[in-house]
């Protein structure tokens, strides 16, 4: 299977909407996707990104706007005019049918006249050339063995394949995929990540995904489309949507574990709302006698990445790209003064800080979140630290957080970004 | 469907097409209705008109109501089914709970019973019944109209089937908490049931309101006819032509069916569907 | 009340009943076949397979058979075919569905009894809709319940019109239950609508439905029974005699319960071959979900 190199498949969504009755599930979105990128449409549960999918495949209407592909107007036109493929939650495999004939289902319907399909008189060499192409996808996927099977014999991740071949077999410009891993268990899910994103740079087509899971949303896509309530937050690359969000929403929805929020007036910040990931909180136990040191922060974190071979790459905020691996072992602990509370805050040259009391703990392993209640505060903030520190401190005892403002996200009272 | 609605064109036709079929479903209860409120020179007429030009309904309806007791046999009816559901769930519920709930040896060996007694049509036993009956001297009475049918395999396969999916961390919390067996079936289980219940109600009712060859072998006496035989036997003894008055009994005979099920369309048709993939 | 006792207390009333109201007769029925048992005679004597021979040279119950066979054959494919096209109809669209629903339905729940005489009325050679309607485009009038070409036919078009609605019913729950992204996927890969998507799509999906309405259907025309006994009477000259009707005219006029009982044995083989079959379905599909 040759790698495509014509540029197609450059997806226009202009103000589209969907009302369903007096619900509207989509508020004009615009999105404007490059030929042959990887765009992932990221939100929770019926936040509208389903709808929109279905809007570009053509199985639903908009209520008003656009879409285009190539610059031709997609209004009107029937899913299977539209050179697209899809890949269902459900993979929607033909029951009935083997997984050779359910990859040859979409060449039949193009390639055979109605009476051909009615009466079984393909041609013969119709015949051939379906059963050419149905063996390559099918090689390309590795499912050459399963050909002869039914759905029913299949495996969660293998009748994901089949779907997936389905889809390719027509070598459409635009795949778009609704959810398609998440019906499949946690470690097949990691593994198929890297698949579909390898099968994107081997197809070169444009991918459309759709998820509710920003790991597949993080590690995948070329950029992200956050989509709360029917409206467009955003769209940027994984790690512009992380490190600088527009809104307080797409702070709070992106990031495992939840950023932090607090109140702009409690440390003395011209904003209504200061947000700060748990890694960018520096965390300094209060010791017998007044001393006091740092827990050493684990390596600031990115979205956990996939772990071993793949080849998949991760660009940082510097533009440098690293192959990604597993976090290495933390630095050791360094002891340092800690600021008052109190002090601190804009032209003073030092952070604004906060004390807490550590009520709950998590220690995976890997890193070590601290969960502290601070007055004022209605949520528990969480720190990220080593875990090798974790010994030092137990539940109760007193924290003194301190925040960078470099790394301070400010929003107005609105959720909107204040940027210096 | 698949969220697109088809064309207007396509649309005028299924209503072309839906609306003859209608007419066909529903011609007959119109005629019925139409023809009881018709008097005799109207019906015998020459040439046919739906509406009626004079009414008489009045004489016919007078008619079916006095020349047989029709109200009678509507209450017959009701006795009877009424009488055959409730004996139903009291004995079903609690076999049903049995074979699903409760370990027993012989359990297997009932279910199959159960099982292959679902394959026998009641017609095919109603000889060796009436033959018990006539024996016994029960003929003729309503325990011989209710008795044979107080036993349903259907009903005791359905409940079955339902009962499977309760959890048994419900009963086990119940028997903790030191509820008898009876409490349990009845406290616990006939609630949660209650759907099937009302599936198997609906269709228990309906089959028995409508039910013909049982009540024709069984009773010979007047005051004792369903609404079936009720209907027939006006039919018969009446002049074979008073199709007015005729008329006029079938349509009093299916009026409370067809209003409960114009009440409860969903329910009915649920139950039925239910009850007809289930069983 | 516990354990042992209540144990009993709850499956004694069902097994009693079944053994006296199900089994027992069942094998009573079974064993009246081989003898010659009238109603009200002090005795009976073993005849052997005295009563299966008799039916085999008796022409009333070769005539019997073999309309019901007629009948069986007629009702199914026309009232399950008109049964799919209806749920197709009703649910390719939502205009107007419930009323279709309940109009379409409306017969099945309508006393049979009752309704048959109004269709007596409106086949009437004389004063019926039904001719009428026939005279005004230039056809008839047929005596459609006492023609003997006519009347088994007449009364296959009666249990038609009762079975449509009810196989309809079976049919949209079957159409509901396919997933809608099976249509969807059909739809990008070319097959969105019209013949294309039945025959990827809707067709093997509703194939587990059609076997069991087709095998329901079947049942219930075996059983027919109503329309015979009080429209026609097996008439005329046995031209609408049907199984059940002869069983009834054997048992309970001529009171000849041996033979009749054979003839039920008979009647009981089709019908559990039948039930079998619903039965074997059921477990398929309950297994493989």
């Amino acid at each position: 299977m040759l790698v495509e190199t014509q540029a197609r498949g450059a997806v226009r969504i202009g103000g589209l909407a969907k009302r369903f009755g007096a619900t509207t599930v989509l508020d004009g979105v615009d999105l404007d996707i490059a030929a042959g990128e990887f765009v992932t449409i990221l939100g929770p549960s019926g936040c509208g990104k389903s709808t929109l999918l279905r809007i570009v495949a053509g199985l639903e209407v908009e209520s008003a706007g656009s879409v285009a592909i190539d610059g031709a107007p997609m209004k009107g036109l029937a899913p299977n005019a539209r050179d697209i493929a899809m890949v269902f939650q459900s993979y929607a495999l033909y029951p009935h049918l083997t997984v050779a004939e359910n990859i040859a289902v979409p060449l039949r319907m193009r390639r055979l006249t109605p009476v051909q399909r009615l009466l079984g008189l393909a041609p013969r060499a119709v015949r051939e050339s379906i059963a050419v192409d149905v063996q390559s996808v099918a090689a390309m996927l590795r499912i050459e063995g399963l050909l002869a099977r039914k759905p029913a014999q299949l495996s969660g991740g293998q009748k994901q394949r089949v779907a997936l071949a389905r889809a390719m077999v027509r070598r459409p410009r635009v795949f778009l995929m609704d959810e398609p891993l998440s019906n499949l268990d946690a470690e097949l899910r990691v593994h198929m990540r890297a698949e579909i994103a390898q099968l994107h740079r081997q197809l070169g087509a444009t991918f459309l995904y759709v998820t509710h899971d920003q790991v597949e949303a993080m590690t995948m896509s070329d950029r992200v489309a956050v989509i709360l309530g029917g409206r467009l937050q955003q769209v940027a690359t994984p790690d512009a949507l992380y490190r600088d969000p527009d809104t307080l929403a797409v702070a709070q929805f992106v990031g495992t574990p939840r950023i932090n929020v607090l109140p702009g007036e409690r440390l003395g910040l011209p904003a209504a709302q200061v947000a700060v990931r748990p890694e960018r909180l520096r965390v300094h136990a209060l010791g017998p006698s007044g001393s006091s040191h740092r827990l050493p922060p684990s390596r600031p974190s990115f979205p956990s990445p996939v772990c071993g071979g793949g080849g998949a790459v991760f660009r940082d905020g510097g533009g440098v790209t690293h192959d990604l691996v597993c976090a290495p072992p933390p630095s050791a602990t360094t002891p340092t003064p800690p600021p008052r509370a109190g002090e601190g805050g804009p032209g003073t040259g030092k952070s604004p800080a906060i004390d807490g009391r550590l009520v709950h703990r998590e220690n995976l392993g890997s890193d070590l979140f601290l969960h502290v209640d601070v007055p004022g505060v209605p949520a528990l903030l969480i720190a990220r630290a080593d875990p090798a520190a974790g010994e030092g401190v137990s539940i109760g005892d007193t924290l003194s957080l301190t925040i960078d403002p470099r790394h301070a996200l400010l929003f107005d009272a609105n959720g909107r970004r204040i940027r210096p | 469907m698949s969220g697109v609605r088809p064309g207007p064109l396509a649309r005028v036709l299924r209503h072309l097409v839906l609306m003859t079929g209608t007419v066909a479903m529903l011609g007959p209860f119109v005629v019925m209705l139409m023809t009881s409120f018709k008097p005799k020179a109207e019906i015998f007429a020459p040439t046919f008109h739906l509406l009626p030009h004079s009414w008489g309904g009045t004489e016919n309806y007078a008619t079916a109501l006095t020349q047989v007791p029709l109200l009678h046999f509507l209450l017959n009816g009701a006795i009877v089914t009424a009488a055959i559901f409730l004996l139903q769930v009291l004995v079903n519920v609690p076999a049903a709970y049995a074979l699903a709930k409760r370990r027993f040896r012989g359990r297997d060996a009932m279910f199959a019973t159960v099982l292959v007694c679902l394959l026998i049509p009641y017609q095919a036993i109603a000889l060796p019944i009436y033959i018990l009956f006539f024996s016994t001297g029960i003929l003729n009475t309503y325990a011989s109209l209710v008795l044979p049918f107080t036993i349903s395999v259907f009903g005791i396969f359905l409940m079955r089937q339902f009962f499977l999916g309760v959890p048994d961390d419900l009963i086990d919390a119940a028997r903790i908490d030191g509820m008898s067996e009876y409490r349990i079936v009845w406290g616990v289980m006939a609630p949660t049931a209650m759907p099937a219940l009302v599936a198997f109600g609906i269709f228990s009712l309906v089959a028995h309101w409508n039910d013909y060859f049982w009540p024709l072998i069984a009773v010979a006496r007047e005051e004792l006819y369903t609404p079936p035989l009720g209907i027939a036997f006006l039919k018969q003894n009446g002049e074979g032509t008073a199709y007015g008055p005729l008329m006029a009994a079938a349509t009093i005979v299916i009026t409370p069916l067809v209003l409960a099920f114009l009440v409860a369309q969903r329910r009915f048709i649920e139950g039925i569907t239910f009850t007809g993939l289930k069983g | 009340m516990n354990g042992r006792g209540s144990l009993l207390l709850l499956t004694a009333p069902a097994l009693v009943l079944m053994a006296l109201f199900l089994i027992g007769p069942l094998l009573a029925v079974v064993a009246l076949s081989f003898t010659d048992y009238q109603l009200g005679a002090p005795s009976l004597s073993f005849v052997g397979i005295a009563n299966y021979l008799e039916m085999t040279e008796d022409e009333t119950v070769r005539i019997s058979l073999a309309n019901t066979l007629i009948y069986v054959g007629v009702v199914v494919p026309v009232s399950v075919a008109l049964g799919l096209g209806a749920a197709l109809l009703i649910e390719a669209d939502p205009s107007l569905r419930g009323f279709y629903r309940a109009a379409y339905f409306l017969p099945v729940m309508a006393t049979l009894i009752a309704m048959a005489i109004v269709w007596e009325f409106m086949l009437d050679a004389r004063f019926g809709a039904v001719n009428m309607a026939l005279k005004a485009i230039g056809l008839g009038p047929f005596d459609f319940l006492h023609d003997r070409k006519l009347v088994l036919f007449t009364l296959c078009g009666i249990g038609v019109w009762q079975s449509v609605g009810f196989n309809m019913v079976l049919f949209m729950a079957g159409l509901t239950a396919v997933p809608r992204e099976l249509y969807e996927a059909a739809a990008v890969d070319g097959a969105g609508r019209g013949i294309e998507r039945f025959r990827l799509v809707t067709w093997p999906m509703l194939g587990p439905v059609t076997l069991f309405t087709v095998v329901i259907t079947a049942i219930r025309a075996f059983q027919v029974f109503d329309t015979v006994q009080v429209l026609t009477g097996g008439g005329p000259n046995k031209a609408s005699e049907v199984l059940l009707h002869t069983i009834y005219a054997e048992a309970f006029n001529f009171f000849r319960n041996g033979y009749a009982a054979a003839l039920v044995v008979v009647f009981l083989l089709f019908i559990m071959a039948l039930s079998a079959v619903r039965l074997f379905v059921l477990d398929r599909r309950e297994s493989r979900s």
